[in-house]
């Protein structure tokens, strides 16, 4: 498997090896993961695309420690078995309480934190000016924009520094716009915080613009397609024309899963009234 | 060109103006269907479209009520009613939130109790009047029994889907976070279960309050309930018809008052 790393490699700071995922549904078996191998090392920023239903959650899920598969899962060294505050996840929802003012759902982060009340003061104060929302601490989640929602998410998810990251598609029910100016700011966070980041996106230009490494999924059973990685430096223009070449690489790797193109219906046969 | 500067939306409203408007708003809107009502039941004795002793002037309506409240013996109907209902209702929405929780909690509860529950909460309240007067007798024990059970019925129910319609979501962050079972319970169930388990309970008092008037016309000698049904074998219809306005009024407040709290718990559903 191209990319692939060699499974009898020392692991990295997140190590998957020969990971399967089955559901059973109606009583028939749905792979949802075949054989997945994958490193993260320490630092990196790797995002995952695939078509939907090619299993991008059940794995981010599975990393997360909310989920079980069999093969193993190794981060910082223990096997995941379950969720640890080590791992952060931001979910594709924002999933705020919406019982809760945004500096008290940011606070959910730190609840099991060791750090003393002012200190977690502080923290939250800290990451509301980061994801800008300092005017807002005293605000319900109904009052918040489907963005300054997101934004209260990854402050959730950052506010106690899990080593690793964990990012569900958490761009993807928002506007352009919005989109472009959180994964600005994602870049700028990662890079200041030095967190290891994985990031599930369907958006090929998200993949490309935010990941050093890109991983190609490819669904029925949902398997590692290719990984592709962009050797460019950060912070990233999403204008670079460098950013052209990986995309359509990753573009071909995603027809060449879908198959071969119908033959008719391409521009060439049309014919031109004369 | 003064006249343009202030034009209406730049001046700034008027308070008095503002509170008038929220009065007219508060009590005008849900009052005027009633006046209408009162008006219409006055045009039609003043013209004798019903004969006087079955369609008495809403006026001696009035002067009945003052005579009760003048007189004391309303103030006394009303605390006989009042004491019943809340002693009824407070067994009754304890137990039910115990079960009600339990049922949510464990689903093997649930499948134990959940058919029984269900037939019995078919039996109307007034149905299980005869049966419970052979084991208790007609006294106090009787009433409280009776207001107790129409409450505990909505409650058990509101309370024990409450917890299963917590979004699994939710659920999915207290794990994230690696919430103990006291911060699960304290920053997701209660706060998530409060809107449910609220309309249970304000649907319990409604219950336990229709319950009670029917136990005190069934099997009593004082209360709202009884001086409606005294009322109407002495043939005062002016006292019955205002004990059935009053008996309406104490609902609407009691759940009222239970809608405020609620509304204070929710205080981060408020739209503003
Ligand atoms: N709890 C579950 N029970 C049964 N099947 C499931 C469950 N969760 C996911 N699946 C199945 O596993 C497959 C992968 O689902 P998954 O949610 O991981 O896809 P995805 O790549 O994240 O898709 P999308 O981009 O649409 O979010 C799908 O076919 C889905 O039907
Ligand atoms: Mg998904």
């Amino acid at each position: 498997m191209p990319g692939s790393p060699d499974p009898s490699a020392r692991p990295g700071y997140l190590s998957i090896r020969h990971l399967n995922k089955v559901f059973r549904v109606n009583d028939r078996r749905l792979q949802a993961l075949l054989d997945i191998n994958l490193d993260v090392e320490q630092g990196s920023f790797v995002t995952i695309v695939g078509a939907s239903g090619c299993g991008k959650s059940t794995l981010l899920r599975i990393v997360a420690g909310l989920e079980t598969g069999e093969g193993t899962v190794i981060h910082d060294g223990k096997p995941v078995e379950e969720p640890s505050l080590n791992r952060g996840l931001v979910f594709q929802e924002a999933r705020l309480f919406p019982w809760l003012t945004v500096e008290q759902n940011v606070a959910l982060g730190l609840e099991n934190a060791s750090a003393d009340a002012r200190t977690r003061e502080r923290l939250v104060r800290e990451h509301l000016e980061l994801v800008s929302l300092t005017d807002f601490a005293k605000a319900y989640p109904r009052q918040l924009s489907g963005g300054m929602a997101q934004r209260v998410a990854i402050a959730r998810g950052i506010v106690n520094r899990p080593g690793l990251l964990l990012l569900d598609e958490p761009f993807g029910a928002l506007d352009a716009f919005t989109r472009a100016h959180l994964q600005d700011e994602l870049q700028h966070i990662w890079e200041h915080e030095h967190l290891t980041a994985l990031l599930v996106t369907h958006d090929v230009d998200e993949a490309v613009l935010l990941g050093n490494r890109v991983v190609v999924m490819s669904p029925r059973p949902g398997r590692i397609a290719r990984v592709i990685d962009i050797p460019l430096a950060y912070p990233r223009d999403r204008r670079s024309p460098d950013l052209i070449y990986f995309r359509n690489q990753i573009l071909d790797e995603l027809d060449v899963i879908r198959g071969p193109r119908p033959v008719t219906g391409k521009a060439r046969d049309i014919k031109v009234p004369a | 060109m003064t006249d343009i500067v202030s034009s209406p939306i730049s001046t700034p409203s008027v308070p008095w103006l503002e509170r008038v408007q929220r009065v007219v708003t508060a009590f005008a809107i849900p009052l005027a269907f009633p006046a209408v009502l009162v008006l219409l039941w006055h045009l039609a004795s003043t013209y004798e479209l019903m004969p006087e002793q079955i369609l008495p002037y809403p006026a001696y309506v009035w002067d009945a009520a003052v005579d009760a409240i003048v007189g004391g013996d309303l103030l006394k109907q009303i605390s006989f009613s009042a004491g019943r209902v809340t002693a009824g209702f407070i067994a009754g929405a304890v137990a039910g939130l115990v079960l009600g929780f339990a049922m949510g909690f464990w689903h093997w509860l649930d499948d134990h109790v959940r058919p029984l529950f269900t037939a019995i909460s078919q039996v109307p309240t007034i149905g299980w009047i005869p049966l419970l007067m052979l084991f208790l007798g007609l006294g106090e024990a009787l009433k409280i029994v009776i207001i107790a059970k129409a409450a505990f019925i909505p409650i058990v129910m509101n309370s024990s889907a409450a917890l299963r319609s917590i979004p699994p979501g939710y659920l999915e962050v207290a794990r994230i976070f690696r919430f103990n079972k006291l911060q699960r319970l304290r920053l997701v169930i209660l706060p998530a279960t409060v809107p449910p388990v609220f309309t249970g309970i304000r649907y319990g008092l409604t219950k336990a309050w229709t319950a009670l008037v029917a136990v005190e016309l069934l099997a009593s000698s004082e209360g709202l309930g009884y001086q409606l049904n005294w009322a109407r074998q002495m043939f005062w219809l002016d006292t019955m018809i205002f004990s059935m306005i009053l008996i309406g009024l104490v609902g609407f407040v009691m759940d009222h008052i239970l809608a405020r709290i609620e509304v204070r718990l929710q205080r981060w559903k408020l739209t503003d």
